[in-house]
C-alpha cells in the first residue's frame, strides 16, 4: 500500500480501503496540477502579504536616507545586472513550458515580457559606462538611461495584457486556444525583435533621443516626468492584475509581488534620488533582486513539489493497477467456481427432478389403475352374484357363476398384492451396496429352479459386473424379467444375459436427458426367444396393467414389467425394451456405473 | 273358389301385417377382449329384443378384419376402450377411416368414463361414451334407451 513517509504526510490521500472495495480518495490540496494553473491558497496570500510588508516597510525605512551619496562600484551594477538575467531568464522558460499544456494566451504574453527584459538587462549590463576597461560595449552615455526606461517602462504592458488576456479566457472558459506552435514562436521572435529594436535605437540613435543623463546625474527636466510615466504605469498594472485576476492564481500573486518590489525599486533608484551611486540607488537594486529571488525560488519550489506530486500519485496509481489485476484475477476465479458450484446444483436437481416427474407419473397411473382395473373384476362380481339372484339357473349355470365370481376376486386380489408390492418400492427397502450381479442371478435361478425344470428353460449368461444397488431389488429386477421371458414362450425359452458398459448418449430412450451424453452407464441385456411382442408397444408394456395378450392364453397381471422400471428408475437407471411378433424380445437395463 | 280366395286374401294379409310388425333387425357389434363382457350383452340384448343380431371380437386386430369387409355393415358398434394389443382409440381412428361405417353410431364402452376423455373420444367420432353397468338389468335400460330412436326410425308405422 502507500508507504507512510515525509511525502504521504505533506500530500495527504485517502489510503484506499481494504475492503475489496476499491476506492482512492484524493484531497484536493493533493492533486498535481499546472504550475500556470495553481490557484493561490491562504498560505500563499499571508506569504505575499508579509513578503509586501518587508517590502513596504524597507521602502518607507529608505526614503529619509535615499539621497545619501556612496562609493561608485560600476561593476557592482553589470553583476547585479547578470543576476537579474539569469532570474529573469528561468522565469521566463519555466513560463514558457506551461504554455504547452496550460494553452492560454495570457501564458505566453508574460513570458514574452519577461524574456523582453531578459534581452534589455543584458544590454543595459553591457552598456553600463564605467563597468569596462575598455568602455561601454553598447552605445554612449545615454544608452543605459534608455535601456533602463525600455526595461522597466515596458514591463507593466506586458503584465497588463496578461491580466486582460486572463479575464478573457476565465478559469474554465470553454475555447481554448489551441497550442499553436508557430504562433508561440513568432510570438518570441517578435519579442525578441522588438528588444533588439529597442538597445539599436537606445544605442545607436542616442542622439535623437532626448538627453536624460548628465555623466551620473539625473539631469533633464525630462527624466523625472518619463520616471513618473513608468511608475504610473507600474501602478495600473498592479491595478489592472488585481482587478482583472483577483489573484486567484499563485502566477498573479507573485506577479503582483513583482510589481510591487518593482514600484519600490523604481522609487528609490530614479525619484527620490538625483544621481546614481547614491544609497537609494543601491538598495533599489537590492530589493529588485530579493523580490526576483523569491517570486523564482518560490515558483521553482511549485514546480518541483507539483512534480514530486505527480510521480507520488504515478506510483500509486501503479499499485492500485497491479491491486486491481488481483481483484480481478480473484474475482474471476471465485466466479468460476461459483459457476462450477451452480452448474453441480443444476445437475442435482435435474436429477431430483426427473426423479419427481417420475413419481408423479407413478401417481397418475396408480390412481388411474385403483379406478379402472379394479373396477373390472368388481362389477363382474356383482353382475353375477346379481344374475344368480334374480333367476332361476340350472345347476351348471349356478357353478359357472359362482366360478367366474371367485376367479374375478381371485384377480382383485392378485391386482391389489401387485399394487401393493409396487407402491412399497419406494419405501427404504435396504440400502445401496456393492452387489455382485452374478451372485444375484444365481439365487433368482434357485428360486425359480422348478419353473426352469418344468419348461425345460436354459439361461446362459457372460460375467456380469458389480454395481451399487439395493440388493433385494436387484433380485426382484432379474426374477422378473426371467419369469416373463419364460412365461411368454411357446417352445423352449432360452435366455441370454451378457453386460456391457455404454455411455448415456448410446441409450435409446426419450427419457434420457442431455446432461446424462457423457455419464457412464452398465448395460444388462435380457434376451429371450419366445413370442415376442409388436414393437410399436414397447414403451406401453412398461405401464401398469398394461397387457397385450389374452388373459386365456397368458395369465398375468401387467404388473410385473413396471415394477421392472420402477426398481430401475430409484438407482437412476434405464430400461428399454425390443420386439419381433413372434421372434422374441430383448429387455435392456441401463445403471449408472462408475 | 270363393273360400280358396279369402284364405289366400287372408295370408296376404297376414303377410302384409307380419311386415308391418316386424323391424328391420338391428345389426350390433361388440369389441371387447373380456368374454364375460360379451356374455352380459347377450343376456341383455336376448332380454330386450330378439330381433337385434349381435356380433362379437375379443380384439381391435380380429374386428377391423371384419369390418373392412363393406358387406358387414353393422348399425352400432360398442368398443371397449382398455383392451389388450390395440385400445379402443386406435381402433376407433380406424373404423372412422372405413367409408362404409359412416352411418354406423360407435360407442366407447368403459369401465370409467370422465368428461376429458368423453369430449376427445367425439372429437374422433365417436357418437356417445357409455359406462360398462354393474347388473344386466341396468344395461337393458341403458340399450333400450339407444336403440328407441333406431327402432323408429326403421318401422315408419309407429
Amino acid at each position: 500500500m502507500v508507504q507512510d513517509n515525509a511525502i504521504s504526510k505533506k500530500f495527504p490521500l485517502n489510503q484506499p480501503r481494504d475492503n475489496g472495495n476499491f476506492k482512492m480518495e484524493i484531497s484536493l490540496r493533493a492533486r498535481p496540477v499546472f504550475l500556470g494553473k495553481v490557484p493561490a491558497t491562504t498560505k500563499d496570500y499571508y506569504r505575499a502579504a508579509a513578503v509586501a510588508a518587508v517590502l513596504i516597510i524597507a521602502f518607507l525605512v529608505t526614503i529619509p536616507e535615499a539621497g545619501k551619496p556612496l562609493t561608485a562600484y560600476p561593476t557592482l551594477i553589470v553583476v547585479y545586472d547578470a543576476f537579474v538575467l539569469m532570474v529573469d531568464l528561468i522565469t521566463a522558460f519555466l513560463l514558457f513550458t506551461q504554455v504547452g499544456h496550460v494553452r492560454e494566451r495570457s501564458l505566453v504574453v508574460i513570458g514574452c515580457g519577461y524574456l523582453f527584459t531578459t534581452v534589455l538587462i543584458g544590454a543595459h549590463g553591457a552598456s553600463f559606462p564605467d563597468a569596462f576597461r575598455q568602455g561601454t560595449l553598447i552605445g554612449g552615455s545615454q544608452t543605459t538611461a534608455w535601456l533602463w526606461m525600455g526595461w522597466h517602462g515596458l514591463f507593466p504592458f506586458f503584465v497588463g495584457a496578461y491580466a486582460l488576456l486572463r479575464y478573457r479566457e476565465a478559469d474554465g472558459a470553454k475555447r481554448r486556444f489551441g497550442y499553436n506552435r508557430k504562433a508561440v514562436r513568432l510570438s518570441v521572435a517578435i519579442t525578441i525583435l522588438l528588444a533588439i529594436t529597442a538597445i539599436l535605437v537606445a544605442s545607436k540613435a542616442e542622439d535623437l533621443l532626448p538627453k536624460l543623463m548628465e555623466g551620473n546625474r539625473y539631469e533633464s527636466p525630462l527624466t523625472p516626468l518619463i520616471l513618473a510615466t513608468g511608475w504610473i504605469a507600474h501602478l495600473i498594472a498592479l491595478i489592472i492584475l488585481l482587478w482583472y485576476t483577483r489573484l486567484r492564481r499563485i502566477i498573479d500573486l507573485y506577479l503582483a509581488i513583482t510589481l510591487l518590489a518593482l514600484v519600490i525599486d523604481l522609487a528609490l533608484s530614479a525619484v527620490f534620488i538625483n544621481a546614481r551611486y547614491e544609497l537609494g540607488f543601491y538598495l533599489g537594486r537590492v530589493y529588485g533582486l530579493l523580490a526576483g529571488c523569491f517570486v523564482l525560488s518560490l515558483l521553482l519550489r511549485q514546480t518541483f513539489s507539483l512534480y514530486a506530486k505527480a510521480v507520488h500519485l504515478s506510483q500509486l496509481l501503479l499499485e492500485s493497477e497491479e491491486q486491481l489485476k488481483g481483484f480481478n484475477v480473484t474475482l474471476e476465479s471465485k466466479v468460476e467456481s461459483r459457476t462450477i458450484e451452480l452448474k453441480e446444483r443444476k445437475d442435482e436437481l435435474q436429477i431430483k427432478n426427473r426423479q419427481l416427474q417420475d413419481t408423479i407419473a407413478q401417481l397418475e397411473s396408480f390412481n388411474y389403475i385403483a379406478s379402472h382395473d379394479l373396477q373390472e373384476p368388481l362389477r363382474k362380481i356383482q353382475t353375477f352374484a346379481d344374475l344368480l339372484l334374480q333367476q332361476s339357473h340350472g345347476k351348471e349355470t349356478q357353478s359357472d357363476y359362482a366360478r367366474k365370481i371367485h376367479a374375478s376376486s381371485l384377480r382383485m386380489s392378485e391386482l391389489i398384492a401387485g399394487l401393493f408390492k409396487y407402491s412399497g418400492l419406494s419405501e427404504t427397502e435396504g440400502d445401496f451396496e456393492l452387489t455382485d450381479l452374478n451372485k444375484v442371478l444365481e439365487n433368482v435361478k434357485a428360486d425359480l429352479e422348478i419353473k426352469i425344470k418344468e419348461t425345460g428353460a436354459q439361461i446362459e449368461s457372460g460375467p456380469l459386473p458389480s454395481v451399487r444397488a439395493i440388493p433385494s431389488q436387484m433380485h426382484q429386477v432379474f426374477s422378473n424379467l426371467i419369469t416373463n421371458a419364460i412365461k411368454f414362450s411357446d417352445k423352449q425359452p432360452k435366455i441370454t444375459i451378457t453386460s456391457m458398459s455404454v455411455k448415456g448418449k448410446d441409450i435409446d430412450s426419450k427419457k434420457v436427458d442431455g446432461g446424462l451424453t457423457e455419464k457412464a452407464f452398465v448395460a444388462l441385456s435380457f434376451s429371450d426367444n419366445g413370442i415376442g411382442f409388436d414393437n410399436r408397444y414397447s414403451e406401453r408394456i412398461f405401464q401398469l396393467c398394461q397387457q397385450l395378450h389374452p388373459r386365456d392364453k397368458y395369465a398375468g397381471t401387467g404388473i410385473g414389467l413396471s415394477i421392472v422400471e420402477k426398481i430401475v428408475q430409484r438407482h437412476n437407471g434405464f430400461v428399454t425394451a425390443y420386439g419381433e411378433k413372434g421372434n422374441g424380445a430383448t429387455f435392456v437395463v441401463y445403471l449408472p456405473g462408475k | 273358389m270363393v273360400k280358396s280366395c279369402g284364405l289366400v286374401v287372408y295370408f296376404q294379409y297376414l303377410n302384409v301385417l307380419k311386415s308391418y310388425r316386424m323391424p328391420k333387425p338391428l345389426h350390433v357389434y361388440l369389441i371387447d377382449d373380456d368374454s364375460d363382457d360379451h356374455d352380459f350383452f347377450k343376456l341383455a340384448i336376448e332380454g330386450i329384443d330378439t330381433d337385434i343380431e349381435c356380433a362379437f371380437a375379443s380384439s381391435g386386430d380380429e374386428a377391423l378384419e371384419r369390418l373392412k369387409d363393406s358387406g358387414f355393415k353393422p348399425d352400432v358398434i360398442f368398443l371397449d376402450i382398455n383392451m389388450r394389443g390395440m385400445n379402443g382409440l386406435e381402433v376407433l381412428t380406424e373404423i372412422r377411416k372405413l367409408a362404409h361405417l359412416d352411418s354406423a353410431a360407435v360407442y366407447m364402452y368403459s369401465t370409467s368414463a370422465n368428461e376429458r376423455l368423453k369430449s376427445t373420444f367425439i372429437s374422433l367420432g365417436a357418437t356417445g361414451v357409455i359406462r360398462k353397468a354393474a347388473n344386466i338389468t341396468l344395461l337393458k335400460e341403458m340399450l333400450l334407451t339407444l336403440f328407441q330412436p333406431c327402432n323408429s326410425a326403421a318401422d315408419g308405422s309407429r
